[in-house]
């Protein structure tokens, strides 16, 4: 697991005792897999079938869409541009555009290779406008309403699909019983996790975050560090939406209106500093996999839906302020 | 003396805000002089429907959507056709929003020949068609009305959602009878029901449930769970909540499954195969009104929908209107639309209260062939 550490603030703080700090190190790192871990002993000790197949499947499957779109936020989140607010719109343009790709006889690969060409470019346009300086918020809320706006325009409000090609063996295809978008989902976390650990720009996006002062003074730019990391987004959202697709098998521009906020949870859910510079990805899909955890468990035992949503609410809000205390003490 | 240019200031600012509410007050009066209109159920008849260029303005969630958007052409159309002029205000199914757009044109002071009012939450919005109300007479089109937005109401044409309920409760028990009838066995006597509804407290959802419940009260079913989408009336949205709630019940055995629409139905189709069941064979799907792509109703693995139109809504609405104004009354009727091929001549004699458009239930094989108004399945909208 990625381990990035906030030094903006270390820099600046006094350092605390030592022992304690690395208590608060080891707390901030492992608190969810820990969480995640305890969830799971509690779930399986009280509530009867969670262990089955067919529900642990479910999990998996409920996780996928809001993993990969998630996965795909968190270098946003790591660079220090606070959260996309666009991650809906994105996603839902994928999987307008997949559709019509397919019906005028794009091959399925090819399709796939553009809606993600596609989406890689909003996520360079966004990109660009936050590096030199607007705020990202804005930009992406922006961009949001344009998407929207321009894909509403293009389709009329209609449901757009291709009845003629098959796409739903993309939701249906089941190696060792599990359906392919969880195989994406894995794959594409291993593969940002990867990215960011283990490459020059990952390292320079984290760094970036942390401390965008040094980043410039160490080389780093902080605009090709945003430009990259909101490409990472735009294929993340590129994933996510051709999977919603599948499952679906049509799409309109109404689709998915509360992705955005469940994709935010996810990343603060998983530990991410909201001010950048200390997360992974791997977190995020950790964060994703806790709450459909978390909420399926409640389904099971029989809790109303609005239980349940003020539940998961309650989760992000804990998780965020402990880590948040937690992180400040550890500095 | 500065006392007494404080006191003189004083002075100045009250009688400048005395003399400003007497202005205002005075312009008001003029205004209402100027635009008395008459009470909604005292509108003088024209006898005629034509609209002779009158303006009915109608406030509405976005085109976003194929309903809403089939349902506006229908609209312009059928206004054009009676001589009528509309304005069409939308929201992104915000009732907040809407509420806003209403105060802003009652701003304008314009007073149009009708309103027609599609509220995004029909209680929230009561307040806006009472002061809709106070201007022009208001017809409330889609979204049932509420007891206690009663009297604001002129009458009501639209879709009956209890309606769409009732239908889908029958072909759930014609399902069952012929999934018995071809030796298939259910996992309870009366057979496992799971429900998937349009998100929490969405009225038109709580309709098409309570019309559900109806229908098979005779014949029930064993209904596992009914539960709502976390947004949306989407595949997405029902497949997630679908994905979900099936595993749970996967042991205890699921044979008929009812999502409030066409398009939550195909979620639904993908979360059932996902968890190895075969729609049409181990499990019945029966969906609500025919939004989204027909796929699923024409390859079978939907059992059927209903049918709601957007362009029989929109036109029928529209001659509501054109009624009321050329009778100047309506009758304390509510009149259930027969199925005709044809579409009835549209006469000049009061509307009544509540009109219910038909909603009948499609399958496959009625596609060819069917017609409605003089319309094809296809040209009904909503596609």
């Amino acid at each position: 697991m990625s381990t990035q550490f906030d030094t903006s603030t270390v820099a600046t703080a006094s350092a605390p005792a030592p022992r304690s700090r690395r208590v608060a190190e080891f707390v901030i790192t492992w608190s969810l897999p820990l969480l995640l871990l305890l969830t799971l002993i509690i779930a399986t000790a009280t509530t009867p079938g969670f262990l089955a197949f067919a529900n642990l499947r479910g999990i998996l499957i409920n996780t996928a869409v809001i993993g990969i779109a998630a996965v795909g936020l968190t270098p946003v989140t790591l660079s220090g541009n606070l959260v996309s607010l666009a991650v809906t719109q994105q996603a839902m343009l994928a999987a307008v555009v997949f559709f019509p790709l397919l019906a005028v006889g794009v091959p399925l690969p090819l399709a796939i290779l553009l809606v993600i060409v596609i989406l890689a470019a909003v996520g360079v346009a966004q990109g660009v406008f936050v590096a030199v300086g607007l705020n990202p918020m804005i930009t992406t809320l922006a961009a949001g309403a344009i998407i929207f706006g321009l894909a509403t325009l293009v389709t009329g409000g209609r449901v757009v699909s291709a009845p003629a090609v098959d796409t739903r063996w993309l939701a249906l295809s089941s190696p060792l019983g599990l359906p392919l978008p969880i195989y994406i989902f894995i794959g594409f976390t291993i593969l940002t996790t990867l990215f960011i650990d283990r490459t020059v720009t990952g390292r320079k996006i984290s760094l970036a975050g942390a401390n965008r002062e040094t980043a410039r003074l160490s080389g780093v730019s902080f605009r090709s560090a945003t430009i990259a990391s909101f490409v990472v987004l735009g294929i993340g959202t590129a994933i996510s939406g051709i999977v919603v697709a599948a499952q679906a098998g049509q799409a309109t521009t109404l689709d998915l209106p509360t992705l955005t906020s469940n994709v935010i949870a996810a990343v603060l859910v998983g530990g991410t500093a909201i001010q950048g510079g200390f997360g992974s990805p791997l977190r995020s899909a950790l964060g994703a996999l806790m709450i459909a955890i978390f909420s399926q468990v409640m389904l099971l035992h029989d809790f109303s839906h609005g239980v349940r949503l003020a539940a998961v609410g309650a989760l992000v809000v804990v998780m965020v302020s402990v880590l948040h205390v937690i992180r400040k003490k550890a500095v | 003396m500065r006392q007494t240019k404080s006191r003189f200031s004083r002075f100045a600012r009250i009688a400048s805000a005395l003399g400003l509410t007497a202005v205002l007050g005075m312009g008001l009066a003029a205004c209402a002089a100027d635009t008395a209109t008459p009470e909604p159920g005292e509108t003088s008849s024209s006898g005629s429907l034509d609209g002779n260029g009158q303006t009915i303005v109608m406030f509405m969630p976005s085109t976003a959507t194929i309903y809403q958007s089939d349902e506006a052409a229908s609209i312009k159309e059928e206004t054009a056709k009676l001589g009528f002029e509309v304005k069409i205000f939308e929201n992104k199914t915000d009732q907040t929003e809407q509420d806003q757009q209403v105060q802003q044109f009652i701003a304008t002071g314009e007073v149009p020949a009708a309103f027609i009012w599609w509220p995004s939450n029909s209680k929230a919005g009561i307040n806006s068609s009472r002061l809709l109300s106070q201007i022009a007479p208001v017809f409330q089109v889609n979204q049932s009305v509420l007891p206690e937005g009663e009297e604001y109401i002129t009458a009501y044409a639209g879709v009956r959602a209890f309606g769409i309920g009732e239908s889908a409760g029958e072909m759930l028990k014609a399902a069952r009878e012929e999934a018995i009838a071809s030796g298939a066995e259910l996992h309870s006597e009366e057979g496992n029901l799971i429900e998937i509804t349009f998100p929490a407290g969405y009225q038109s959802g709580i309709d098409r449930h309570d019309g559900m419940v109806k229908a098979t009260g005779d014949e029930p079913f064993n209904l596992l769970a009914s539960e709502p989408t976390a947004a949306g009336f989407d595949s997405q949205a029902a497949f997630d909540i679908a994905s979900q709630v099936i595993p749970k019940y996967l042991d205890e055995g699921v044979d008929f499954v009812f999502a409030q629409n066409l398009s939550m139905a195909a979620g639904v189709v993908t979360a059932l195969e996902q968890n190895g069941l075969t729609p049409g064979k181990d499990v019945w799907v029966i969906a609500g009104n025919d939004a989204g792509d027909k796929t699923p109703l024409l390859n079978g693995k939907v059992y059927s929908a209903v049918i709601q139109s957007p362009v029989i809504e929109g036109k029928l609405i529209i001659q509501t209107v054109a009624k009321y104004l050329a009778s100047g009354e309506v009758t304390d009727d509510v009149v259930n639309l027969e199925l005709d091929a044809e579409e009835p001549e549209l006469t000049a004699d009061a509307p009544a209260k509540t009109t219910y458009m038909p909603n009948p239930p499609i399958r496959v094989a009625d596609i060819d062939g069917f017609t409605f108004w003089g319309l094809t399945y296809e040209q009904l909208g909503s596609q």
